[in-house]
């Protein structure tokens, strides 16, 4: 530790945000001559002390509404905290809304400059600036001297998440920003964050992805109406959050029964890799109609790949109420042994003796990046198919055990 | 708070050339307006309305009186207004992005400044041909600059910030603005005003400071009481407004 150490990036402390609705429009202005409140305050976040260290990929998890942007827009400065204070050390880059400077008339140009002077960057390096947003982007010269409102939601994307990195934050705030352009660009991006992630900055992100959560962030922060209701090792406050989440589906299914199961990749027809088929088999033969506890069972993947880059696959059983009883992927067990190749590849995940009991079940299915953040295809609820236990044990699965009698 | 420079400069940028965006001649307009108007006047004063006034011994003295006071005048105008609805026009820009929000009036009041200028150099131009350019007191010029953009970006920056809690200055600016204009002696010289009202002009901000134009361009009388008035008015208005707007800033958060 340094004898200038700058105190943590960012820190909040008793913050809170209302949002003050007045009766009359003459109320507002005698608050501000009287110093008085004459209001009703709307709290969207209250009482949060939080301080991340430097370095720390921090995330957030929590319902709609339940305050999670207004904490990032705290700390990212387009909000200020009615009670309470934020301070945030050095430079933030907020991929919030992204683009949301950008005046459509203007052209990309200007609107990168724009936001280079609003970051703070020198006159002097604006240039070089520019230059790397341009870069980045990988828009035409051409491109960027028209005005905004001619882009493509792509080009749009791409340029705003240019201008919004390329200007070395030592504090990233990311609203599920992970998904911007085409796969391509998805990439590039995707491979920025983990880059400043990497290079010791402090992220600070939130995500309904809980996968993404998990693998990304070693803290993490439930916001719950408007309060920090977990905080810490990222595994216990998700896993608080989906307790909380799945009793909340339960009373929602009541309502709205589950749609049928069907077979629907939902990768672009530019993806790179796509699923094609996933089959099982037993000892019974291909696709059974039932599995019987204990046999062995492989679930075999088959993907078109079209470029020659590495990838993972994922899998999940789920029982019929989207309850997930397993799921696991290739780089779990073998982080640095992806697939590659062009053409059709199958993998295979065997399963030597089926533990579940009986009950109705589907597959969802993923093929993952090599990062194994970015998903590249997937298919959810397909291939349903029944298990049925021949014993008499009951529930879900079959754990090890022994019985230890008095002799 | 250091004004973020290089952000005003992009803005300023922005604004002046967004109000002739997509026309033929483009900037050109920003000279093209103020001459024409000149001209437009110019036929109706020197040969169709040949009214004179007793200060200017010049041919055609009311056209020359009438731009001396105008001229800015119609740049304060155009820049309150504008600063008056620039924050709140700008609500859901600064909801989304982090902005330095002084930038906004004082890029309006400045841009305002670009047919002031080039009406100034026509006029400056004209009194040289007229030949009374010589009558003039160079020297009060770049006073009467310095007192006009200190008094209207501090009064644009406390209407900016004002405008959100209050919405009705939207309304009642322009109509102050008018109130105003009237009670500065541009449409009229002050030797039609009765002399014992003479002394209400130095409560008007900007009758002193059309006073002083007057006496810059065309070396009308300045009264000590004129000048003094103007200084204190820059004081008020200029370092008043400010201090309006550093203290209100921070409420800003919370109506945004």
């Amino acid at each position: 530790m340094t004898a200038s150490d700058p105190g943590p990036p960012v820190q909040l402390a008793g913050a809170g945000k209302a949002y003050r609705v007045y009766r009359r429009p003459l109320d507002r202005v005698k608050e501000v001559f009287w110093r008085r409140p004459c209001h009703d305050p709307l709290w969207a976040l209250r009482d949060v002390d939080l301080e991340l260290t430097c370095g720390e990929t921090f995330g957030l998890v929590g319902e709609n509404g339940a305050g999670k942007s207004t904490l990032l827009k705290l700390v990212a400065g387009t909000l200020r905290p009615t009670v309470g204070r934020v301070r945030v050390a050095g430079r933030v880059a907020a991929l919030l809304e992204l683009g949301a400077g950008f005046h459509p008339d203007e052209s990309g140009r200007e609107n990168v400059l724009l936001m280079g002077a609003l970051n703070k960057v020198p006159t002097r390096a604006l240039d070089d600036y520019y230059r790397s947003v341009v870069d980045f982007s990988e828009l035409p010269e051409a491109v960027l001297e028209r005005p905004v409102k001619t882009y493509s939601s792509g080009m749009f994307m791409r340029l705003a998440f240019a201008a919004a990195t390329a200007v070395e934050p030592d504090v990233l705030v990311i609203d599920e920003a992970l998904s911007v352009g085409d796969m391509h660009f998805q990439k590039k991006s995707l491979d920025r964050i983990m880059y400043f992630r990497e290079s010791g900055r402090t992220v600070l992100f939130c995500s309904h992805n809980l996968y993404q959560v998990r693998s990304l962030c070693g803290r993490a922060a439930w916001i719950h109406q408007g309060r920090v209701v977990a905080l810490g090792a990222t595994e216990e406050v998700v896993t608080a959050y989906e307790a909380h989440e799945r009793a909340r589906t339960e009373r929602a299914r009541v309502a709205a029964p589950a749609s049928g199961a069907a077979w629907r990749p939902v990768a672009a027809a530019s993806a790179p890799v796509r699923l094609v088929a996933v089959t099982i088999e037993t000892p019974d033969g291909v696709n059974p109609t039932v599995i019987e506890t204990f046999q062995p069972v492989r679930f075999v993947i088959e993907v078109d790949s079209h470029e020659p880059r590495p990838f993972h696959l994922g899998l999940a059983i789920r029982r019929n109420d989207q309850e997930n009883v397993f799921g696991t992927a290739t780089h779990f067990l073998h982080a640095d042994a992806s697939l590659q190749g062009v053409g059709r590849q199958v993998a295979a995940l065997r399963i030597p003796a089926f533990p579940l009991l009986s009950g109705d079940y589907a597959l969802n299915l993923y093929v993952l990046d090599d990062t194994g953040l970015q998903v590249l295809d997937m298919a959810e609820g397909i291939l349903p198919f029944r298990v049925l236990h021949a014993g008499r044990e009951f529930g879900l699965v079959h754990l090890p055990h022994e019985w230890e009698l008095p002799s | 708070m250091a004004f973020p420079w290089p952000v005003f400069r992009i803005w300023l940028r922005r604004d002046i050339k967004s109000r002739y965006a997509g026309s033929l001649a483009g900037l050109l307009w920003a000279v093209i307006s103020p001459i024409a108007t000149i001209a437009l006047f110019y036929l109706l004063f020197a040969f169709i309305f040949q009214i004179r006034v007793p200060e200017i011994a010049a041919q055609s003295g009311f056209f020359f009186y009438l731009l001396a006071g105008l001229l800015p005048w119609l740049s304060i105008a155009e820049g309150l207004s504008r600063a008056t609805g620039v924050i709140v026009g700008h609500e859901g820009f600064l909801q989304k992005q982090a902005f330095p929000v002084e930038v906004l009036p004082v890029t309006v009041v400045t841009a305002s400044l670009v047919t002031q200028g080039v009406g100034t150099l026509v006029f400056v131009v004209l009194l040289w041909w007229a030949g009374i350019l010589g009558e003039g007191v160079p020297w009060l010029w770049p006073l009467a600059l310095i007192a006009q953009l200190a008094m209207t970006i501090g009064l644009g920056l406390a209407l900016a910030v004002l405008a959100m809690h209050l919405r009705d200055l939207l309304h009642a600016t322009p109509l102050v603005l008018q109130f105003l204009f009237y009670a500065s002696p541009i449409l009229y010289p002050m030797s039609m005003v009765p002399v014992a009202v003479h002394h209400l002009y130095l409560l008007n901000p900007f009758a002193v400071l059309v006073r002083t134009y007057h006496a810059a361009f065309l070396g009308l009388e300045l009264p000590m009481a004129v000048l003094v008035s103007l200084g204190i008015w820059t004081l008020v208005l200029g370092g008043g407004g400010y201090l309006v707007f550093r203290t209100l800033k921070p409420t800003l958060g919370e109506t945004l």
